[in-house]
């Protein structure tokens, strides 16, 4: 009867050090955020924060979504990898190249980012190969399916855009304006990441939060509205447009992402788990972060007109630190501690339950840790924006530690889940009829 | 062995992601018991639940220890779909539906 088909997952081995990496991207971001300077107030292209960003999305946002399309593909979507090998290839292509590509846009070094930015092409090819079959590319029957394979399309787009201007950095064929890296940005930003993420939201908070059938109402329209703003927004701000174009791009962007907010409050409020743990509270949080990265993206698309101290990137700061930081990681964050305890749960105890005690779960984590790392995660961002937004320095370097450090935190939390010791936990847990048996 | 044993039997059958009994939470449509097997027709939280898998195969490894001799017929359905109203008091109150 089952939609998940935990047997096809493939080995823990292969997953988790696709989660247990990826948080490394984010203390290395806010280590980066640590040495602005305060150009930064001044153009969002300069190399520290080219360099965080790509820290973010590609060290912790798209290694945690990789291994998330490695699970769900078999076990949910029903495909099915093509190697299991290729995997752990890939995984070791993307690391090495993320390693090369973040200290070379550091130091706008373009030689290096160019060779590096390849390695990076080179491993989303290698993914795409297993992942295309892996989630049964465009079948239908599933809406979270079709937007992961629509995303897949926008991760394409988005590389294929990157790498040039990789190599344009490198060969000076054309000018990198404004609005051509806001363009490649949004490709990324909205067409990859945010699909992913509505996506596997529609599967992963009805599962994980309890919901009764039919409360999501707009998964479709989400689809299509994001789908079509995104593809013809990035390309009309490649045009560099006047403001009040802008401002209507940003308005259609954010009205897919509006839609589903409301469906995931809805969602939320018929679910039958009222208890909150923390995959109910990153949710919420990454909600709060959404809006306030709509309203200020909007803002920022305005452009200098609406920037505080006529500082132009001050706005568009803060909405990527609250729209990547904020939404994207907050999410991400509550689903890998659902994910990743169920995977080592099911690798380390399916296989005993029913013939011997064995932990739950929730055993196999600490609650307040996780908790603790979604709260520093969450301060780190807010700081972040009101630093960004309010243009001082000092809090942006505050905001960049308290990030490195929730980065660390929940890279440990994670390591402490898949090297869980059974006995520790499991004589903790009471009597027997108290475990799972 | 009555369909009651059976039942207080899988109230050790604790769902792992939710913390609950699979008893209280409602899970059991039916239990028939006869001289030479058990037959269960039970549910999950919903098709999609991630854990539905193991909760079968917990339900007939512990069958299998205390029923030896009989045949163990367990089937998951998904008509009617499990509704919160079909979770006993304890299990409410660990959801946080209902307070202590």
């Amino acid at each position: 009867m089952t939609g998940v088909r935990v047997r096809e997952s493939p080995p823990l081995g292969v997953i988790a050090p696709f989660f247990l990496a990826a948080p490394l991207g984010l203390a290395i971001a806010g280590f980066i955020l640590m040495r602005v300077d305060d150009t930064a107030f001044l153009a969002v292209n300069i190399p520290h924060l080219v360099a965080a960003t790509h820290a973010t999305v590609l060290g912790w946002l798209t290694l945690a979504i990789m291994g998330a399309i490695y699970q769900l593909g078999p076990s949910v979507f029903g495909g099915h990898l093509v190697s299991l090998r290729l995997a752990r290839y890939q995984f070791i292509v993307h690391i090495a190249s993320v390693v090369c590509f973040i200290p070379a846009i550091y130091t706008w070094n373009t030689y290096w980012m160019a060779g590096a930015g390849v390695g990076v092409v080179i491993s989303f090819i290698l993914f795409l190969i297993n992942a295309i079959p892996a989630i049964a590319w465009f079948r239908r029957g599933s809406m979270p399916r079709m937007f992961i394979s629509v995303a897949l399309l926008f991760l394409i787009a988005g590389a294929s855009f990157g790498i040039t201007y990789v190599g344009d950095l490198e060969h000076g064929w054309f000018p990198i304006t404004q609005g051509r890296l806001s363009g490649h940005a949004h490709l990324g930003l909205v067409g990859f990441l945010a699909l992913v993420l509505m996506g596997v939201s529609y599967q992963t908070v009805p599962m994980f939060q309890v919901v009764r059938r039919g409360a999501a109402r707009f998964e479709r329209p989400v689809l299509i509205i994001t789908t079509v703003a995104a593809s013809s927004g990035a390309l009309i701000f490649m045009t560099d447009p006047p403001p009040l174009v802008r401002v209507g791009i940003a308005i259609a962007l954010a009205a897919g992402p509006a839609l589903w907010i409301a469906d995931v409050v809805r969602m939320l409020r018929s679910r039958s788990r009222r208890m909150l743990d923390v995959h109910t509270r990153a949710t919420v949080v990454s909600l709060a972060f959404l809006v306030a990265a709509i309203v200020v993206g909007i803002a920022a698309a305005g452009g200098e007109a609406l920037s505080p101290g006529g500082q132009p990137a001050r706005l568009q700061l803060a909405y990527g630190i609250l729209a990547i930081g904020g939404w994207g990681v907050s999410t991400l964050i509550g689903s890998s501690f659902k994910i990743v305890p169920f995977l080592v749960w099911n690798a380390r105890y399916l296989h005993l339950a029913g013939r011997e005690p064995v932990p739950s779960i929730a055993d196999l984590s600490s609650e307040r840790w996780n908790h603790a790392t979604l709260g520093l995660h969450s301060l780190a961002v807010a700081v972040l924006a009101a630093g960004a937004l309010g243009g001082q320095l000092a809090v942006v370097h505050i905001g960049g530690l308290l990030l490195a450090g929730a980065g660390l935190s929940h890279s440990l939390a994670l390591v402490s889940v898949v090297f869980h010791h059974p006995a520790s936990r499991a004589s903790d847990s009471a009597p027997m009829k108290g475990l799972t048996t | 062995m009555r369909p009651a044993d059976v039942a207080t039997i899988l109230e050790d059958v604790i769902d792992p992601e939710l913390g609950i009994d699979i008893v209280s939470l409602g899970f059991l449509y039916s239990i028939s018991v006869d001289d030479s097997a058990v037959a269960i027709d039970m549910t999950v939280t919903s098709p999609n639940c991630p854990m539905a898998d193991a909760i079968a195969a917990m339900v007939a490894n512990r069958l299998a220890r205390s029923c030896e001799g009989r045949e163990i017929a367990l089937e998951m359905v998904t008509e009617p779909g499990w509704e919160i109203a079909m979770a006993d008091r304890s299990a409410l109150q660990k959801l946080g539906i209902v307070r202590n």
